[in-house]
């Protein structure tokens, strides 16, 4: 599938940057885009031999059950199963991380940015290769000390967009705004500081979150959250349950 | 009038034009040369074909199909360079695993001459790529991140020359701006020049002091944007002195390469390659050996 063009150069370019400088002349261009289709080339074998023993040990991995799901799992907003699985999973597992880092706080809000999740979860056993294609990135946990108006500003950023992944936090969207804003059951207060568990991109700035870079202490604990969903998901297999997820209300339409 | 036509209309008349007005006979086929010149962008560590259940590019695509055509190429015509614009890395768990290391052994050996820093480069930091780097057998070329503060000071060349043929082919690459699109700890002390400034100065410096017979550019800045965002199409636009654009980022599909007129109102091709190893682009410039009044031939053919 390849289509031609062609085009003459203009002479008087040549004469006056390089026809009297050089031995050659460009007197034409022809090219196309080449559909690299299943059928018109086989892989190169010896690209094959290289990348077939990395290939055997990614397999070995990458097919490992975690975890069986209840029910597919897909993104959506104002909220949505995946959005709020991935949410409380993180509020819980940062609890634990904190607690065997020796912290004295707890995190009262978790929040994923909504493009950073990549894929849904189907019904039935998931896989670690099915947790890199949700997470292919290499974020890592990232705990941020927001007082209540910086939540406040971060919770607006969340509604403006219609609504993203968050946990322990409730409020209603607006005019494009966050109102009604309970915090672990509680009103939001102001002047009171709250722990937000998150991954670094968003805490460096990243979807429109400058407030993230506002903070008044953060805590890193060199996780990355990969990890923390793939040991979580091992957890509830241990303990012989299977995956399940609600929406709740937690983000919902004035 | 349809466009395909168009360009193919043009393409036999032009060949007349050239070949027809010039008959062969009168030269010898030395007096030819041929410089082919392959590339991919945004490659994301797609090393096999997509898998045959993906619905949208099932058994299509990857490195290892780029690698075979790429050598069947070669092998018609020694004077074939393949070039890469960057994000070559994240995209598979080959990347989460192996990180740079695989994806650079594999386009080493699918004969890469050169490639450009995409932002996912930058996704394990500026270790995660000097680490794998001595597995990369080509030059990475930038021109407007300046890495003299960082760990990677030195690594990688600003421009670099090509010689096929007696042809001189100037490479020169554009990173896209980085704060947006990269944690700032990934980042570190990179500093990212303006690449059009950075455009200007490497198109004269290549074709007027180093007398290079063709200028490309491998950039990771994205093809085009509304508003007035850097692109290739604006560096197409103002630059006087780049012949061929290698673009990325965007992850455009083009049926066609893209032909518009740089500042001076000369010919520029602009193109991209989807992603994942899903199309190659190709683009021939032929060029005819500058014998004594070769330009006056020239001048009369297009009168």
């Amino acid at each position: 599938m390849q289509r031609s063009f062609t085009y003459t150069l203009l002479i008087t370019w040549l004469i006056a940057f390089g026809a009297c400088k050089t031995h050659y002349i460009q007197t034409d261009a022809n090219g196309g885009n080449v559909v690299v289709s299943d059928s018109i080339i086989q892989p190169d074998s010896q690209l094959v031999q290289i990348y077939l023993p990395y290939k055997k040990l990614l397999e070995k991995d990458m097919s490992r059950v975690l975890a069986v799901n209840k029910k597919e799992m897909s993104k959506g907003k104002p909220e949505s199963e995946l959005t709020n699985f991935l949410a409380d999973l993180l509020l819980e597992e940062g609890q634990k991380v904190l607690k065997q880092s020796g912290k004295d706080f707890m995190a009262d809000i978790s929040y994923f940015n909504y493009g950073g999740i990549r894929t849904y979860l189907p019904e039935g056993e998931i896989t670690v290769g099915k947790i890199y294609e949700l997470m292919p990135f290499e974020n890592e946990l990232v705990f941020l000390k927001l007082n209540g108006n910086q939540i406040r500003e971060f919770l607006n950023t969340v509604a403006s967009k219609g609504g993203e992944s968050v946990g322990g936090v409730r409020f209603s969207i607006s005019e494009g705004k966050a109102k009604n804003i309970t915090i672990g059951k509680k009103q939001i207060e102001n002047e009171k500081y709250y722990w937000v568990a998150t991954n670094n991109y968003v805490a460096e700035g990243g979807d429109d979150l400058d407030v993230f870079t506002q903070k008044d202490d953060y805590f890193k604990p060199g996780k990355l959250i990969r990890d923390i969903i793939i040991s979580h998901l091992e957890s509830i297999s241990e303990k012989g349950k299977i995956i399940t997820a609600q929406t709740d209300g937690r983000i919902s339409y004035e | 009038m349809n466009r395909r036509n168009f360009l193919r209309n043009t393409g036999i008349g032009a060949a007349g034009l050239t070949l027809g007005a010039l008959p062969q006979n009168l030269y010898a086929w030395d007096d030819f040369a041929t410089i082919s010149i392959l590339h991919t962008n945004d490659i994301h560590t797609h090393v096999e074909p997509f898998e045959s259940s993906n619905p949208q590019y099932k058994g299509n695509g990857g490195l290892a199909k780029i690698a075979a055509l790429a050598k069947s190429y070669r092998q018609k015509n020694p004077d074939t360079l393949l070039f890469d614009a960057g994000d070559m890395f994240q995209g598979t768990p080959y990347f989460n695993y192996f990180k740079g290391e695989l994806i650079f052994k594999l386009m080493s050996e699918a004969g890469y001459n050169a490639g450009t820093i995409g932002n996912h480069e930058f996704d394990n930091g500026l270790n995660g790529i000097l680490e794998p780097l001595p597995h990369a057998k080509f030059p990475l070329i930038n021109s407007n991140y300046n890495f003299s503060d960082t760990i990677l000071a030195g690594k990688f060349p600003r421009w670099k020359i090509f010689r096929q043929s007696g042809i001189k082919i100037g490479v020169y690459g554009l990173g896209i701006a980085l704060s947006n699109l990269v944690s700032t700890t990934n980042i570190g002390n990179t500093i990212y020049n303006n690449p059009l400034k950075t455009a200007l100065e490497m198109e004269t410096f290549l074709k007027n002091d180093k007398k290079c017979d063709l200028v490309i550019c491998l950039s990771h800045l994205g093809l085009r944007y509304n508003g007035n965002k850097i692109s290739d199409m604006v560096i197409a636009a103002e630059t006087s002195l780049t012949d061929l654009i290698i673009g990325g980022h965007t992850h455009t599909f083009l049926e066609q390469p893209i032909e518009t007129k740089n500042k001076a109102g000369k010919p520029i091709i602009v193109n991209q390659a989807w992603w994942g190893g899903l199309v190659m682009g190709q683009i021939d410039f032929i060029f005819e050996r500058n014998k004594k009044k070769k330009e006056t031939v020239f001048a009369t053919n297009l009168s």
